[in-house]
């Protein structure tokens, strides 16, 4: 089970390493585009409103033998809902990604539109994009006012932590020291922008994804690990009964043996 | 300059070039180096980078964003659709 699980760990971190130069590098484009306009950020995504209803996307795994993994990541989604409990019920929408955190939030009331378990099993950026569709033709609706995103980030491969992000609206990061270049923007600004911004937020989820894979991994290739450890222990505490237990057992016999012959000689 | 090709699989290029043409969500067009900062919309179409004149290599993509800074140009794409090129 380590092993096995230790292989797919180093596959899933290899997905990531694969993926983070693609997404480092859109969000610097949008980074760059943003610190050479002189105007806000304004686009349909990025608009601020009041919370009136309210979606959650909670990223988990298919299955147990994980340690924490799954009830880290259930606890914060759980603890995310109830800060919306003002909402009524059908104001709040949940999509549950892995079949451990669907089950969780069925059992809480929530329940999910759609069945998105594969999503974990086999990542995909076309099924995540078009869920991801889904859900910003919602927001653009105003059908949801805020987006929320929660999954466990990669750490290193025994530490995870599980991460709460805002989804919806965007929120581009401003901190980046951006070039001040005038940029040519082919065709123009705003098609340039309305076609980066959706992209840069099916990478986020895509990216969450991933990461959440990992650390799914990582978390049971530790525990996995401590399994072995355990019934190492137990093995040899085992073998120390059985040795002691054969010992007195021959010391009884011998002893049987001994004090009958003494006996056959006086 | 340097081209780089991106797609959220794998780096599919990295390498030095003199020239990149990218199908432009207006047109075709070709990237030497010393092009002014540029963000450009892709469309499905034929890109193709060459250095000393010849030809590298030649990839269908369905689309992304071309960004060139600094003699840097980098290519994002959702996916390459085929490693051949088709005739236009």
């Amino acid at each position: 089970m380590k092993l096995v699980s230790a292989a797919k760990l180093r596959r899933a971190q290899d997905a990531i390493t694969s993926f983070l130069p693609y997404q480092a590098k859109l969000g610097e484009m949008l980074a760059n585009y943003v610190a050479s306009s002189t105007e806000a950020l304004s686009v349909p995504l990025a608009q601020q409103r009041e919370v009136h209803r309210v979606a959650v996307i909670a990223v988990s795994s298919n299955s147990s033998l994980c340690g924490a993994f799954n009830s880290n990541a259930i606890k914060a989604a759980l603890q995310t809902l109830s800060s919306y409990s003002h909402l009524a019920p059908k104001d709040i929408l949940v999509y549950p990604i892995g079949k451990k955190m669907a089950a969780a939030l069925a059992k809480a009331g929530y329940a999910a539109s759609s069945n998105l378990d594969a999503l974990v099993d086999t990542p995909d950026y076309d099924r995540t994009g078009a869920l991801v569709d889904e859900i910003i033709s919602l927001f653009c609706e105003r059908k949801i006012d805020r987006v929320i995103l929660i999954y466990n980030h990669f750490k290193n491969a025994a530490q995870q932590e599980v991460r709460c992000e805002q989804f919806l609206p965007v929120a581009p990061a401003s901190d980046a020291p951006a070039s001040k270049l005038d940029y040519i923007l082919e065709p123009d600004r705003s098609r340039v922008i309305e076609q980066l911004v959706p992209r840069v937020v099916r990478l986020q989820l895509y990216g969450a994804i991933l990461d959440s894979i990992a650390a799914e991994h990582g978390a049971r290739t530790t525990a996995m690990q401590i399994a072995t450890d355990n019934a190492t222990e137990l093995i040899q505490e085992l073998t120390l009964k059985y040795n002691k237990a054969r010992q007195a057992a021959i010391t009884n016999e011998l002893i049987d043996i001994v004090s009958g012959s003494e006996g056959l000689k006086s | 300059m340097k081209f780089v090709l991106l797609s959220p699989q794998k780096t599919l290029f990295e390498g030095e070039v003199d020239s990149v043409t990218v199908p432009g969500e207006m047109g075709s067009f070709t990237i030497w180096p010393k092009h002014a900062a540029l963000i450009s919309t892709l469309k499905e179409g034929n890109l193709i980078c060459r250095n000393d004149g010849k030809e590298l290599r030649r990839f269908h993509v369905d689309g992304g964003f071309v960004e060139v800074r600094n003699d840097q140009v980098s290519v994002c794409v959702e996916r390459v659709l085929s490693d051949k090129f088709e005739e236009e």
